[in-house]
């Protein structure tokens, strides 16, 4: 959490972690939320589905390129990498 | 308690340790002192580029932008047989194809004709002729039958246990405490996925330009990011790898996986992305070979993919899937020096579905030839058990050495 830039506890204000979208777009925490879903995609189970994990989770927002391009992913750890990268996941 | 008991406990608790990182303790001997290595590459290696059949007349007007230039010219292949050549990206592998330790064998693939990378590697892994029929892998299943093999006779390494040795047996696993990082291409995937979200898009641009900086000015910090050494990394793995493969008490089955291989896009001739990923791949082999040291002689390393590209170039300077790619087997054990399989030739008259390149052979006949010759299983028992459906497949040329 620390390294994702919210460590918990360390808020600025009482009001917590601010939610909107410009709080959270920073090009650097973005970066660094790119490689933790690479990374961590790399540790889950190799044979998940990336399709059906996108529907379970981004189902119903999810733009069809975006079903598609994780669908063609050229493995299934890649394929979930770009679902928890996906704007759709990062939104929810 | 009995010999055998003692035996099996002592191998699970040496087992357990070689999790911990403790030095093995064990008493039972290997279960035999060959050594295979599987190494997967995932997203479709292009078998026309990794070892180009230059010698064939149709080659340069087919692949056009993708042919690589001729032997003796710059960037230009390296010549193996006279017929195919070896990508220049590969060059460090004509070592072992001089000293006879590296065999081709070309227009190979799986049973698999479907074009998804996902039921591709599942059939490739499965090692059966559909995508979700077997819940575990045909390496898995070999280990099962070899005599003598236990929990820790199988090794994945990496940070999970694929497929292909997922099953009844148990494996070990080992990754290294350092970690390559995302390799370039997940960002331009994650560039395309936020191509309609303006404001993603706009942070991303953003964050790579400024990180472009930042590894500029400030240097590496300690941690392997895009690019940068994560290339040593990875050689250091397959190094590491080949140590513990070479160990009299260590793992005997060991598989590898290796990225960077769905050139869509900017595939690149002698330099470029596929160039990039196959010098690595180079690289990762010739480490592995060393750290295997006195027990390279004992060793076969086979690589295998789910499928190939397509013969001529796309729209975006890559390919798309193909069917037959090519196989590489490296090690003492091979009786290299050669490229083999029938060539179907690259008249669109000969391609498979007018685009790829036709599979001759079958991907699963070069495993189980090196699963009876090299470990010693039985063909009845790889064909029923490791290869099921597999009876039919063409018998190969020899392919170890006696």
């Amino acid at each position: 959490m620390r390294e994702l830039g919210q460590a918990p506890f360390a808020a600025p204000s009482p009001a917590g972690w601010p939610d909107t979208a410009k709080d959270w777009i920073a090009p650097e925490a973005l970066m660094r939320r790119l490689e933790w879903a690479a990374r961590l995609a790399r540790r889950l189970d190799p044979t998940l589905s990336p399709e059906s994990l996108a529907e379970a989770t981004i189902g119903p927002v999810a733009a069809p390129d975006t079903l598609r391009l994780i669908a063609r992913a050229p493995d299934r750890q890649d394929g979930i990498a770009l679902l928890l990268a996906s704007a759709e996941f990062q939104r929810r | 308690m009995t010999a055998l008991s003692r035996r099996v406990l002592l191998a699970q608790l040496a087992a357990a340790a070689t999790l911990a990182g403790l030095p093995r303790l064990s008493l039972a001997a290997a279960a035999t002192d060959r050594r295979l290595v599987v190494v997967i590459l995932r997203g479709a290696l292009d078998g026309l580029a990794a070892v180009p059949p230059y010698g064939d007349r149709d080659y340069r007007t087919t692949r056009g932008g993708l042919a690589l230039a001729a032997p003796g010219s710059a960037g230009g292949l390296v010549d193996l047989d006279g017929f195919f050549g070896l990508n220049p990206a590969l060059a460090p592998l004509h070592d072992f194809y001089a000293r006879r330790e590296l065999l081709v064998v070309h227009a190979v693939a799986t049973p698999y004709r479907d074009r998804s990378h996902f039921d591709g590697q599942d059939l490739l892994e499965n090692g059966t002729t559909t995508p979700h029929q077997a819940g575990s892998g045909w390496l898995n299943r070999a280990i099962g039958l070899l005599p003598g093999a236990d929990r820790s006779t199988g090794l994945a390494v990496g940070q999970t246990v694929p497929l292909l040795l997922r099953g009844p047996m148990a494996v070990g696993s080992w990754a290294p405490s350092r970690l390559p990082a995302p390799d370039e291409s997940f960002l331009d995937k994650v560039a395309d996925l936020y191509r309609g979200d303006p404001l993603f898009a706009q942070a991303l641009a953003e964050s790579e330009k400024s990180h472009g900086l930042a590894q500029q000015t400030l240097g590496d910090d300690g941690m392997p990011t895009m690019g940068g050494d994560r290339a040593q990394l990875i050689k250091t793995i397959a190094g590491d790898a080949g140590k513990l493969l070479a160990a009299d008490d260590g793992p005997r089955v060991a598989v590898l996986e290796a990225y960077g291989w769905d050139t869509h896009a900017n595939q690149g001739t002698d330099k470029g992305r596929l160039a990039t990923a196959l010098g690595g791949l180079a690289d990762s082999l010739v480490a592995l070979a060393a750290g295997c040291g006195p027990a390279w002689g004992k060793t076969v390393v086979l690589t295998i993919t789910e499928f190939g590209r397509t013969v001529a170039m796309n729209g975006t300077g890559g390919s798309d899937h193909g069917t037959a790619s090519a196989a590489l087997l490296l090690g003492g054990a091979v009786a290299g020096g050669r490229v083999i399989g029938t060539w179907p030739g690259l008249a669109a008259d000969r391609l498979y579905q007018g685009r790829d390149l036709a599979p001759t052979g079958d991907l699963r006949a070069v495993a189980k030839a090196v699963l009876v010759g090299h470990l010693g299983l039985k063909p009845a028992d790889v064909e029923t058990v490791v290869f099921p459906d597999s009876a039919g497949t063409a018998t190969l040329p020899r392919l170890l050495r006696a």
